[in-house]
């Protein structure tokens, strides 16, 4: 019995222990080899380099070379590549001599080293392969690309001298027009197309706009986009799923699908956009530019616009948004004299203003938007291209419903994503789509305000004179007494109507609320929760962040002492009120040294480090070190003492 | 029979302390770094360079020992830079703004409002034990002298001072030659594209094509070391360190800020060569100007460590079947390098000795690259997360045992 318990626990033990891993050894020579956890040599040393083992198979190198072997030392993958690094799970990158290919754990060599270049494999499981082509400053050009899988296999056969990604799907609004800042080119590029490059990069740089893309694997570029490169490398990576793509072989495109099928015609000088609904919106052309879609599923081409003189006028395709797409249609000097006009604007028109702007004034903040060009013209078209609407001169789409201004700029209406009218002209002044598109704060004809939903109805009364866009489900609104409260997506009073400003934190699962009673009056603190003003009112605040919110007390003094001037001499602001501590949600004191509103989240840190309480001495480490460490102070002068920390 | 059901669990659980204590990370002490930049403003990129280098944390085999100022600025180069001696005008700045003295009120915590000090960084840094320091330094015994001194040498005594006069190196000659040719250019390409709003940018004067590749920094970088001697300490302790508010004990600590120095050790010079732009990301070139300039300050803080040895860091072991340390290229290690192997020995009193045990050398083709974003650069060794050692002499070591390079 005892015997067989003992055998029993050994057997346990024994079951229990991890596998047996390798480690590397090294012998007096200094080569390479493993030794078991015993210290045991199970693969001779003979390497020059050795890599742990990961799913059993290790990367050795010898003479120059690398290969693969397993747990016995035999070799997997043969030890002649001049380099192998991993690319994606379980599937390496080989090099022989100036060629690569790909090598799986599990399944061998996926591709034979016969291409010039495999980049890095994106999140989508896409990279680019070139054949041909020659190193030019470090890039491979003039070759031809397509696409590989990181499984190994090809997506889209190399034999394009240019890929163009298309805009994806999820990020495409519908109303948004050929924006070509989103193109994305992987290609070869000429000395001219550098030149246009670089010039429109320096024209963009003088007005201030900012070059904010994602990578760019070889872009054409517009005023706004990325720029071109020759060539191809390593480290570039797509930025899509490749469902479709246009490719280029020599001025002529065509798109193509993600299994490398050809769907469109090849059109010369052609740019696309990404197809929805099996419309694909293209032009051609450059002086004279055709637009239109080619209709997937009929095979056959829809011209909106034939060889329009663009220093004239620009027509613009929309991605379809279901059976229907949007057409606009503007004269060439309709933006500023530019043509390249990437964005409709939002609009909605108060009647009777003639201005270039329209102004709201929702709950205390003004709005401004620009209007739609009066020459601009808008109309949806069917899948055949048929125009099956009047024209609009003002429209805006969220979220599958479109509010339009008509041709005559007097009424709205609201239609839904196939162009139907869901209300009658005229029924609100104003209608305001919410962020999530699926609400609409609307201003009836007699001057209030109330929601409607996506259907029309009514969600909230028409009883207030202002009313806010939803913040995390509640609004705050102005009711005909000028007393603003909040209230939520039901039109439950959240807040009661006692006060003349509000201000709600915007932080999911917001509590407290700052409000004043009076115009330049105090601030006080709002809980939600507890129905009732906690704390003391304060000069000025900030919102809560964590748990804290900066405040200026109504006791508060600056008085320009040495401690208080060396920590914060800094801003030059000498207001008092510029100056707050930190209070807790129901208004406790949390520090004591007067800060600038700039220092708060960095004081809000401290305390969550320091379980909400900090020492003075805590509290000035961190105004000196926020303060102070970017500031540049002379070599050849004596710094303040106020500057330094100790 | 549950004796033996015991014997195994035990052994079991044996076997799975063994197998994880060669991988814990191991506690040791460090020296303290204070690190500032000279940036020229006469030069491109000074500001870059400037955001960059604020950005550049303090390497993790130091100490943190900022002060306020990190940025000190010029706008014509720093004389005498090149030379290898003292230069006048640096130690001049540290001097003037009492550096030294800063440094020392760092070390105790000291409120320059108040002149109240504490002991908490030098326990955190000393790794006292925090229950019986306080207990040691009450009795004002020979113990408390002895851990006093102990904290002197091994901690504050071990501050040091980097001052990185940073220059960038500008390739630029032929951006007029470029800029006409891009006029012509521009203009050819409007009549191609049919945009005229191209015609108005190939009028323009265009400078040449800035790129960050081959960003190159140079950087000269000045080593000091605090002074505190047996007879620093003393004044110290005795007139200016309070536990409490003392008005008298913080003015003279204020009239004595003049007394305390900085000693220079040496300089260095960073080779300025090119750092490659692979891995860093399309949209994020100014990346390079961190790589270089992190690069180039970590070249140079490996080569002071090589010329003075006060400046080596040490290091533990963290394995020991192989031999294996968290240290690679970033400091400065090559083929030839090598290392003693250090016992740390903790007094009664709680001091420490270390006492050399062996001599180690990296293994060449297990050397780690930790260099600043050698990962992304594909770096051949980058992924080996730690370097490998053969022994070249001495007896067994352990994990935790500390090394320290020995000069080449």
């Amino acid at each position: 019995m005892k015997n067989k318990i003992l055998l029993f626990g050994l057997l346990f033990f024994a079951l229990s222990l991890p596998a047996q891993d390798l480690k590397i050894h090294i012998d007096k020579k200094g080569r390479c080899g493993y030794v078991d956890e015993q210290g045991e040599v199970v693969i001779k040393c003979k390497y020059e380099i050795a890599f742990p083992f990961e799913n059993d198979i290790a990367k050795v190198g010898k003479g120059g070379k690398f290969g693969f072997i397993d747990n016995e030392g035999e070799e997997v993958l043969s030890i002649d590549y001049d380099e192998i690094v991993l690319w994606s799970k379980g599937v390496y990158r080989i090099k022989d001599g100036d060629k690569y290919g790909l090598y799986s754990i599990t399944d061998g060599i996926l591709q034979k080293p016969q291409y010039t270049c495999i980049s890095k494999p994106n999140r989508y499981g896409k990279a680019i392969i070139a054949v041909g082509g020659k190193e030019k400053s470090g890039r491979i050009a003039d070759a031809k690309i397509g696409i590989v899988n990181t499984d190994g296999t090809i997506a889209i056969k190399p034999e394009y001298d240019k890929l163009l990604e298309l805009k994806p799907l999820e990020d495409l609004q519908p109303y948004e027009i050929f924006r070509s800042k989103e193109k994305m080119f992987i290609g070869r590029m000429t000395k001219v197309e550098q030149a246009v490059y670089d010039a429109r990069k320096k024209a963009a740089e003088k007005v201030g706009i900012t070059e904010n893309a994602p990578m760019t694997v070889l872009g054409k570029h517009d005023i706004y986009g990325n720029g071109y490169k020759i060539g191809i490398h390593a480290d570039d990576t797509l930025n899509t799923s490749v469902e479709y793509i246009s490719c280029y072989k020599a001025n002529k495109s065509a798109v193509v699908d993600k299994k490398g099928k050809v769907v469109t015609p090849f059109f010369k000088d052609c740019e696309f956009l990404t197809p929805t609904y099996d419309m694909f919106p293209f032009r051609y052309g450059t002086k004279k530019v055709t637009t239109g879609y080619y209709n997937l599923r009929t095979k056959k081409k829809i011209i909106i616009g034939k060889k329009i003189k663009t220093k004239k006028q620009v027509v613009y395709a929309t991605p379809f948004t279901g059976d229907v797409a949007l057409v606009a249609t503007a004269n060439a000097d309709a933006a500023s004299g530019t043509l390249a006009m990437d964005k409709l604007y939002m609009t909605y028109y108060a009647p009777n203003t003639f201005s270039n702007y329209s102004t709201t004034t929702v709950s205390g903040i003004t709005t401004k938007t620009q209007i739609a060009n009066v020459k601009y013209k808008y109309h949806f078209i069917n899948r055949s291209g048929e125009k099956i609407s009047d024209d609009f001169s003002g429209i805006l789409y969220k979220g599958g419903r479109w509010v339009v201004i008509n041709s005559d700029h007097t009424e709205l209406s609201l239609l839904d994503s196939d162009g139907k009218a869901l209300i009658e002209y005229g029924k609100y002044r104003e209608i305001i789509p919410h962020n999530d598109g699926k609400l609409f704060t609307v201003k009836a004809n007699d001057g209030k305000w109330g929601v409607i939903d996506f259907e029309c109805n009514e969600v909230i009364p028409f009883n207030y004179s202002s009313i806010s866009e939803p913040i995390n489900g509640w609004y705050w609104a102005t009711n005909t007494e000028n007393k603003t409260g909040i209230i939520d997506v039901d039109g439950n009073i959240v807040v009661p109507f006692e006060f003349h400003n509000l201000f709600m934190n915007n932080a999911k699962g917001c509590t407290n609320v700052w409000g004043r009673k009076e115009a330049n009056g105090l601030w006080c603190n709002y809980d939600i929760e507890k129905q009732e003003i906690v704390g003391d009112e304060v000069r000025s605040s900030s919102n809560f962040m964590d748990n804290y919110a900066w405040v200026v007390p109504q006791d508060q003094k600056i008085i320009n002492d040495a401690t208080h001037k060396a920590l914060t001499a800094l801003y030059l602001t000498k207001s008092k009120d510029s100056y707050g501590i930190l209070i807790d949600r129901e208004g406790n004191r949390k520090t004591t040294i007067p800060i600038p509103l700039e220092l708060f989240p960095d004081m809000v840190n401290a305390l969550n480090a320091h379980n909400g309480s900090v020492s003075p001495l805590q509290e000035r480490a961190v105004i000196y070190k926020e303060t102070r460490k970017a500031l540049k102070h002379e070599l050849s002068k004596t710094i303040d003492e106020e500057i330094w920390d100790f | 029979m549950n004796k033996n059901i015991i014997i195994c669990g035990i052994l079991l659980l044996c076997n799975v302390f063994q197998s994880y204590a060669q991988e814990s990370e191991f506690e040791y002490r460090r020296s303290s770094l204070y690190s500032l930049l000279i940036n020229h403003d006469d030069q491109k990129f000074a500001n870059e360079i400037k955001d960059a280098f604020v950005k550049i944390p303090v390497p993790d085999k130091f100490n943190d020992h900022e002060l306020s100022v990190k940025v000190l600025t010029m706008d014509e180069k720093l004389k005498g830079a090149s030379k290898d001696k003292e230069n006048t005008t640096v130690t001049d700045f540290l001097v003037r703004n009492n550096i030294a003295s800063r440094l020392v009120g760092k070390w105790f915590n000291r409120d320059k409002f108040t002149g109240e000090c504490n002991m908490e960084l030098v326990k955190e840094r000393g790794l006292y034990n925090a229950s019986t320091y306080d207990q040691i330094l009450a009795e004002k015994s020979a113990r408390s002298a002895a851990l006093l001194m102990d904290a002197g040498e091994e901690l504050i005594g071990n501050t040091f001072v980097v001052v990185n006069d940073i220059r960038y190196i500008d390739k630029s000659k032929t951006g007029k030659a470029l800029g006409i040719g891009l006029r012509v250019l521009g203009a050819a390409a409007a009549v191609a594209t049919g945009n005229t709003s191209l015609i108005d940018t190939g009028d323009q004067y265009a400078d040449m094509a800035e790129s960050l590749k081959g960003f190159k920094v140079k950087i000269n970088t000045f080593l000091y070391r605090l002074v505190w001697d047996e007879a620093t300490a003393t004044t110290f302790y005795k007139e200016q360190y309070s536990a409490k508010p003392d008005e008298t004990k913080k003015e003279n600590f204020e009239k004595a800020r003049g007394t305390y120095k900085l000693k220079y050790v040496g300089k260095v010079e960073s080779s300025g060569s090119t750092t490659s732009f692979l891995g860093i990301k399309e949209d994020e070139p100014i990346m390079m100007v961190r790589k270089a300039c992190q690069r180039a300050i970590d070249e140079n803080i490996a080569s002071l460590q090589n010329e003075f040895e006060e400046f080596r860091v040490k290091t533990p072991l963290v394995s020991n079947t192989p031999l294996t340390a968290f240290i690679g290229m970033k400091e400065g290690i090559t083929d030839d390098s090598r290392f003693e192997v250090l016992e740390v020995i903790e007094n009664e009193d709680g001091s420490r000795e270390y006492k050399r045990v062996g001599i180690i050398r990296p293994i060449k083709a297990l050397i780690w690259d930790n260099r600043f974003m050698a990962a992304e650069e594909g770096a051949a060794t980058a992924g080996l997360g730690r370097t490998t050692f053969k022994k070249e002499s001495g007896g067994d070591f352990m994990p935790g045992m500390l090394i320290r390079e020995i000069k080449k």
